[in-house]
């Protein structure tokens, strides 16, 4: 038969030209054919913003496979920290000169790099935190579990917990004590 | 009826004179004064009274429990009135003093006069004709004819057990030993005499008209012809000339004797006279005298062990007699072409060369087995033969029973013969009459329940199954004399009050009591404690066993028994997983044992919806424990603290917290920039 009609790879990665990556791709062509007519209509805007979130950027390459989180959290603050050179820019008509009055006060740098280091330092304290926090909720279900287990085995006796060979003991425990009394 | 009366009158009263025990509500036992002229081989006569009639003389047979007495006929004839036979008053189970055992006592009117002939065995001067036809004949006739109209046999009658009487003689009781145990040989047919005492069984009237006939004869005579002779060679006189020749010899007869006698001792019992002819010739009918019955003869004899057998049923007498040399004869194979060329019989001449050619194995067993089938064939109407056992098929079960306890072997080769199917062949063998499929049945019923092993079958079911009257050999109520279920758990009380008790409370002769005489049969608990996998589950089809006992037939209250088997109960109540089910059911049998009721015992420890939670809910309790054990694993390897989940859950919670901050900045931006 034709080659087109060939099956996927043996090794389950996907072959060239397979359904999922060609979607994929028409995807991010379609973004792009949405994005770059409105980066040229606000091309100020784009600028500006372009380049006060450069520390998401590296974000983005910096955390490698963590990169989404870490560009996410280092992002939405960088980004807040936008407003304000953005809505100077606005408020100077949007415009070229305006973006090179806005990047030439360092001032509106200031904002959105602390934000954006501010985000970095979050990602790199909560660990610890979450660490210990589930180091404690490990201890406590321990904890609750072995006590529920107590409670079984009270119950039940140690048969419970398939400990034949404790069981076996404690039986002929019993039937010695009770062949003695008789 | 009167066994329950005796019992329950034992126990209500407590003052009696000492060396008395009572039978019934009016009879009284002394034990001090022994009647031995009553004396049974297996029953010891004491005196009795009667309270309402002190002055009646009377005696009491004390029953051997190895060698009951024939406990279901007792009532049959306690009904019988105004007959020249001493018939059983009262009777039961009653304590006998200082030996701490219960025997079964028959109380009996007693004879007035001696025992008409002192010493039968010595010679004596012989009765006229008249006397005997008068005193004998006639009084025989009438106690015969009620005992048939009843359906019982007397099997006791000799010259032992005939007193003189008001008007003529008066026959002895016959209820005090199993039927045929202590009959002398000579006066039992061929036939029952070939079998050992204990295997002649009930018999048939025409056993009791023999024995009748044997009597006139000894009384005619005046003497026992063959007294001295053992019995191999009293029953191998009959067999050679005839019971007729063989019991008088040369002793003359008169015409008007020779034709009842003719009658009486005829050795075909389809022949021999019955109860309506002899009435007959008592009222004057004349019958023809019968002609002496001979054996069948063969065309030559045949010689076994250096003597020259003519007939076959000689020779099976010999042979079953010298089992070894027996054996031999068989092995060597010349008998086969004996019977063909000599017996008149084809039929039996086919059987005897069949069996043979094929019977012939190098197994011991199977040579016995083998000898035994061709004695049938030889004499097919003689009793079954096996090394010494030797019975009639319908006494099989009586022969087990009586040879139970002993070494002699006897025990073992009933159970020989009837797996080996010795009772069919010989009802196949039979050359009379047709085969009668039910007593076929009731013989391989009896090797079904041989054949099995388990409680509640094997040899002591088949004792009980197949002797109803036969008291329980369990070794835990031997000498209580328990022969009714009703008897059975106040005897385990009395046991349980002496306080030697085994750990179990019932034994396989007890099970086997149970099933053989509880109605309906507990086929559940027998099923349960033949299919007992373990012990915990044999426990509880015996504890149910012995509730079901007392809820059927009482008593109400077993304080001591409850104890025992309270003991017993032990481990299965332990056997419970659930530690509140465990305490409840201890706390049942605590409240059981105070009241003395196994009902409540088993109610409280072995309840089935219990028991089913107790089940269903340790599974569930063993999963969940499982199932948290998986859980404790996974989190002791770090289920949660591993790198890689921290890292996941750190992200996404920066991205949280991030995502809180920026949102918050937004909002503080928003406002300040609007307002």
């Amino acid at each position: 038969m034709s080659s087109a009609r060939r099956q996927p790879g043996a090794n389950g990665k996907a072959a060239p030209g397979r359904p999922g990556g060609t979607r994929k791709a028409w995807s991010n062509i379609a973004m792009g054919m949405f994005l770059l007519p409105v980066m040229a209509v606000l091309l100020p805007t784009s600028i500006v913003l372009g380049v006060l979130m450069l520390p998401t950027l590296a974000a983005g390459f910096v955390g490698r496979g963590r990169a989404r989180m870490l560009a996410a959290t280092v992002g939405m603050l960088n980004f807040a920290g936008c407003v304000p050179p953005l809505v100077e820019l606005w408020g100077l008509g949007h415009t070229l000169a305006a973006t090179g009055e806005v990047l030439g006060e360092p001032l509106m740098w200031f904002g959105p790099y602390l934000a954006a280091a501010f985000g970095w330092m979050i990602f790199l304290t909560i660990p610890p935190l979450v660490h210990r926090y589930y180091e404690t909720v490990t201890n406590n279900r321990l904890s609750a579990l072995r006590k529920h287990q107590d409670r079984l085995r009270e119950e039940w006796g140690d048969e419970v917990a398939g400990d034949e060979a404790a069981a076996d003991d404690t039986s002929a425990d019993k039937a010695g004590e009770a062949s003695a009394a008789a | 009826m009167a066994a329950k009366a005796s019992d329950q009158q034992q126990e209500a009263s407590g003052k009696r004179p000492a060396g008395e025990v009572a039978i019934g509500r009016h009879i009284r036992l002394r034990t001090t004064q022994p009647m031995p002229q009553f004396d049974r081989k297996t029953a010891k006569a004491y005196a009795a009274f009667d309270k309402r009639s002190p002055n009646t003389p009377m005696y009491a047979l004390v029953c051997d429990e190895s060698a009951p007495p024939r406990l279901n006929i007792l009532a049959t004839l306690s009904r019988i009135e105004n007959m020249p036979f001493v018939v059983p008053v009262d009777w039961g189970v009653v304590d006998w003093p200082d030996t701490g055992e219960r025997r079964f006592a028959v109380a009996f009117e007693a004879p007035v006069g001696e025992r008409i002939v002192p010493d039968p065995e010595r010679s004596f001067r012989p009765w006229r004709d008249e006397k005997i036809v008068e005193h004998v004949i006639a009084p025989a006739v009438r106690v015969l004819t009620e005992l048939d109209s009843r359906g019982v046999t007397h099997r006791g009658i000799c010259l032992e057990n005939i007193y003189t009487g008001s008007s003529g003689v008066v026959f002895g009781e016959s209820v005090g030993v199993p039927a045929g145990l202590i009959q002398p040989t000579v006066y039992e047919t061929i036939q029952a005499g070939q079998a050992a005492p204990e295997g002649r069984g009930e018999g048939t009237p025409a056993d009791d008209l023999y024995a009748l006939g044997v009597v006139i004869v000894m009384l005619l005579r005046g003497g026992n012809r063959m007294a001295g002779w053992s019995d191999e060679d009293a029953v191998a006189e009959k067999i050679a000339n005839g019971s007729y020749f063989a019991l008088l010899g040369r002793t003359s007869v008169s015409l008007k004797l020779m034709e009842p006698l003719r009658g009486l001792l005829c050795d075909i019992e389809a022949e021999r006279w019955e109860l309506n002819d002899l009435e007959m010739w008592l009222n004057g009918r004349q019958l023809s005298p019968m002609q002496a019955t001979l054996p069948t003869k063969a065309r030559r004899p045949f010689t076994f062990d250096g003597v020259e057998y003519i007939s076959p049923q000689a020779l099976a007498h010999a042979m079953a007699n010298r089992w070894p040399a027996a054996l031999q004869v068989m092995r060597h194979g010349d008998m086969d072409l004996w019977a063909q060329r000599n017996l008149p019989n084809e039929i039996q001449a086919n059987r005897i060369r069949g069996l043979l050619v094929g019977g012939q194995t190098g197994q011991s067993g199977g040579e016995d087995r083998g000898l035994a089938r061709l004695l049938i064939a030889l004499d097919p109407a003689a009793p079954i033969r096996m090394r010494n056992l030797a019975a009639r098929p319908r006494a099989l079960a009586k022969v087990l029973a009586l040879n139970y306890d002993k070494s002699n072997g006897v025990r073992d080769l009933v159970i020989h013969a009837i797996l080996a199917k010795l009772p069919q062949r010989w009802i196949e063998f039979q050359l009379e009459g047709t085969p009668d499929p039910q007593e076929i049945q009731t013989f391989e019923r009896m090797g079904f329940f041989l054949g099995r092993n388990q409680p509640g079958y094997g040899v002591e079911r088949f004792i009980y199954e197949f002797n109803d009257d036969w008291p329980c050999l369990s070794p835990l109520v031997r000498g209580q004399f328990v022969h009714t279920i009703e008897s059975l758990l106040p005897a385990l009380e009395r046991l349980a009050e002496s306080g030697d008790t085994p750990s179990e409370p019932v034994d396989r002769h007890i099970i086997a009591f149970c099933a053989a005489r509880m109605y309906p049969q507990p086929e559940r608990l027998l099923q349960g404690l033949a299919d007992a996998r373990d012990s915990i589950t044999r426990q509880r089809a015996i504890l149910h066993l012995l509730a079901q006992l007392q809820r059927r037939h009482g008593p109400a209250k077993l304080p001591a028994l409850t104890r025992w088997v309270g003991e017993f109960a032990n481990p299965v109540v332990d056997s419970l997983r659930n530690q509140k089910l465990k305490d409840r059911a201890r706390k049942a049998l605590e409240r059981a044992v105070e009241l003395g009721s196994l009902v409540e015992l088993v109610a409280g420890v072995d309840d089935p919806e219990a028991r089913r939670r107790d089940v269903s809910g340790f599974e569930i309790a063993q999963k969940e424990y499982e199932r948290i054990t998986r859980e404790i694993d996974w989190l002791e390897n770090g289920g949660l603290t591993a790198a890689p989940r921290i890292a996941q859950a750190s992200a996404s919670a920066s991205a949280a917290v991030s995502g809180l901050c920026s949102g918050l900045i937004l909002m503080f931006l928003t406002l300040f920039y609007v307002l």
